[in-house]
């Protein structure tokens, strides 16, 4: 399954251009030359901005001001040069700089809790949020829309001129927070925020920045995401093939490999791995009903990634079918080369199946899941307690 | 969620799924529609059949096939109905569901968008009716009937409720508490997605009601704050003994443990906070699952 959720500044400034939210020009840029060409059709001066998936970008300079077509190769050369999330930068955004009088905040996600639509608005954008939101908490307002009810902007027109918004831009403030609540609903997203926010020099309201994070569960109703440049950005080599074989993949630091099937049990089975002493090395969830084939790419997938000293196999058989799950075990140690000590505990659904195919193969299957997290402790201090 | 007289929850309850309800499986024909259908009525559910639109008149398994629910509820009176269909049909056939008049819908499907969960489970609350899911196990009342994915063989009839929002722990927890001699009232799978139909303090409403439960088990992980209101809502509402347990005490802050709602966001959500919220209010909170049966003793 392919994972999205927070996609790139201009992946988010394409949606909210469809919704006409107003934007500066902008365009999409690889190296120095296509920045030069791009500044030129712009217009100096003009920011160069890196597209990376971390924030706090400026003030890790990943976003900077160019006035000369000079300055226009240098930092863009300097920024292609930087590296975020442990990848270098490839793309830039050359954007028209804006002369900028006042920098706003608004950001928007479901509540999880009541379905509501929670809005936050402050006068005072362009910094680090969480900051202000310790500092000066009563400089952020929250405005709650109720679920369906998509707001007109006359709801927020009331709200921002109680906070002081010059009549000029409340109009154009309030549309922008409407469409952004509609946005949510018909883009599937589960965040949408624009920092800064702001009003230029000509008094005019302009999006800055798009933070979007988008619910890849609704994937089929967007399918063009699957296209985004910020899905081959997000992950490592390990947990984007577990992604594509439809797993649940999380790097921890240890050396126990860990198979569960629910995510809830492998929360579980990690705690107490720690509990007897050892240390797991990721977390890999082949999720409910697993097929053979996910049980061995799963197990491919960690062999590869190495540092294994041992690796547990928790399945506690609901809608998975231990069979299945046997079957998959059996196919992995044929074609990997597992040669380090498995620790496998069965039960549930088809669970007698499942053992006599291990039986079959010389392998054991423990019943208890604590003996089992125990053994494969201490399999993975070489057998010592 | 949704309140309800004092009345209407007491014939609802015994907790939500008794041997007598009458039970249809949105999807019967699927892969794991058919498979869990069989599993239901090998335990002794009464599944009165399925829809499958445009298979209508047809059998499958022993099971007649309907086209819609209006239909199936109408030949067979069945009031609960279980969804086994993709993600991407689920907001339909749980709107069907709806509209025709079904009083208790159980989602299995996982990866439900998280806008058309909240809109299947807005017009759940509308209608007034009880909806479990989606992501979940479902419902399982020892002894009598199971409406999901939990395996039969592992439960035992008996006095402990148990609620939980993980699947195949719920499982872990269940074989232990049967195999320690410690049955079950009901069990029921909340989910383990941020947003669902009914979430811990529903279901703890219902067994603190119950008269065939005496004690409550209920199994939280990191992520979101429902088990921190759960604590609150034990506090002021909830006089039987209640044994807790969260998972997820190793996880790293921001990332996310498989389940959609199992992420530590800032300080909300953390093992830590749950399991010290849930031991204010008096919850005597095991921290392995082995503990359990031992804590409901005491």
């Amino acid at each position: 399954m392919i994972k999205i959720g927070l996609i790139l500044e201009f992946e988010g400034k394409n949606l909210f251009r469809k919704y006409n939210i107003p934007l500066v020009n902008s365009m999409l840029v690889t190296n120095e030359q296509e920045a030069i060409e791009a500044s030129q059709k712009l217009g100096l001066p003009v920011a160069v901005k890196a597209q990376v998936l971390s924030g706090g970008r400026g003030k890790r300079g990943l976003i900077k001001i160019a006035k000369t077509p000079e300055e226009v190769v240098e930092k863009a050369k300097e920024i292609l040069n930087m590296e975020s999330d442990g990848r270098p930068v490839t793309h830039l955004l050359i954007e028209e700089a804006e002369t900028i009088k006042q920098e706003l905040f608004v950001s928007m996600l479901f509540d999880p809790e009541t379905y509501d639509v929670k809005v936050l608005f402050s006068p005072k954008g362009g910094i680090d949020i969480e900051t202000l939101a310790k500092e000066e908490p009563e400089a952020i307002e929250t405005f709650i829309i109720p679920f369906g009810d998509r707001s007109y902007p006359y709801y927020f027109m009331y709200k921002l001129k109680e906070r002081g918004i010059q009549s000029k831009q409340v109009v154009p403030l309030a549309r922008i927070i409407s469409t952004l609540v509609k946005m949510l609903y018909d883009e599937d997203l589960q965040l949408a925020e624009i920092n800064p926010l702001v009003i230029n020099d000509k008094g005019e309201v302009i999006a800055l920045d798009s933070r979007v994070v988008t619910d890849d569960d609704a994937l089929f109703k967007h399918p063009e995401r699957k296209n985004y440049l910020s899905e081959t950005l997000r992950h490592t080599k390990a947990e984007k093939e577990a992604e594509e074989a439809g797993l649940s993949f999380v790097d921890l630091d240890g050396d126990i490999g860990m198979l569960s099937c629910g995510a809830g049990m492998g929360m579980a089975t990690a705690d107490l791995i720690e509990y007897f002493g050892g240390e797991p090395r990721n977390f890999l969830d082949v999720g409910g009903g697993a097929s053979p084939e996910k049980v061995s790419e799963a197990l491919r997938i960690m062999m590869e990634e190495g540092g294994l000293k041992a690796i547990l196999i928790n399945a506690f058989g609901g809608i998975t079918r231990l069979d299945d799950v046997a079957k998959g075990i059996i196919d992995a140690k044929e074609k990997y080369n597992i040669n380090i000590p498995l620790v496998i505990r069965l039960t549930g659904t088809n669970q007698e199946e499942g053992v006599r195919i291990l039986k079959e193969h010389g392998l054991k299957a423990y019943l208890d899941m604590e003996e089992s997290i125990e053994d494969v402790v201490k399999e993975s201090r070489g057998g010592q307690n | 969620m949704w309140s309800k007289s004092q009345e209407e929850v007491k014939i609802k309850m015994a907790v939500l799924l008794t041997k007598d309800t009458k039970v249809i499986v949105q999807g019967i024909t699927g892969y794991q529609g058919l498979f869990h259908a069989k599993k239901m009525r090998e335990y002794g559910t009464q599944v009165v059949g399925g829809t499958r639109p445009g298979k209508g008149g047809t059998e499958i398994e022993g099971f007649k096939v309907f086209d819609t629910v209006k239909e199936a509820m109408q030949e067979t009176g069945a009031t609960a109905s279980v969804i086994f269909i993709p993600a991407s049909g689920v907001k339909e056939a749980a709107f069907e569901a709806i509209d025709a008049g079904i009083e208790l819908l159980v989602v299995i499907t996982e990866h439900v968008p998280k806008v058309d969960v909240i809109t299947i489970v807005e017009k759940a609350k509308k209608h007034k009716i009880n909806m479990i899911g989606p992501n979940c196990p479902g419902i399982i009342t020892p002894g009598q009937a199971k409406i999901g994915i939990t395996p039969g063989n592992i439960v035992s009839p008996g006095k402990v409720g148990v609620v939980s929002r993980s699947g195949t722990l719920t499982y872990e927890v269940l074989e232990q508490l049967t195999k320690a001699g410690v049955g079950q009232s009901t069990c029921v799978g909340i989910g383990g997605d941020p947003y669902k139909a009914t979430n811990f303090i529903e279901v703890l409403e219902m067994f603190e009601k119950d008269p065939e439960t005496e004690k409550i088990v209920m199994i939280g992980e990191i992520g979101g704050s429902a088990e921190e209101k759960a604590a609150q809502y034990i506090k002021e509402h909830v006089t039987k003994p209640v044994v807790g347990f969260i998972a997820g005490k190793t996880a790293k802050k921001g990332k996310t443990m498989g389940h959609a709602g199992a992420i530590i966001q800032g300080n909300v959500g953390t093992a830590k906070g749950k399991i010290e919220a849930l031991q204010s209010v008096g919850v005597k909170v095991a921290e392995r699952l082995s503990e359990i049966p031992k804590l409901l003793e005491s």
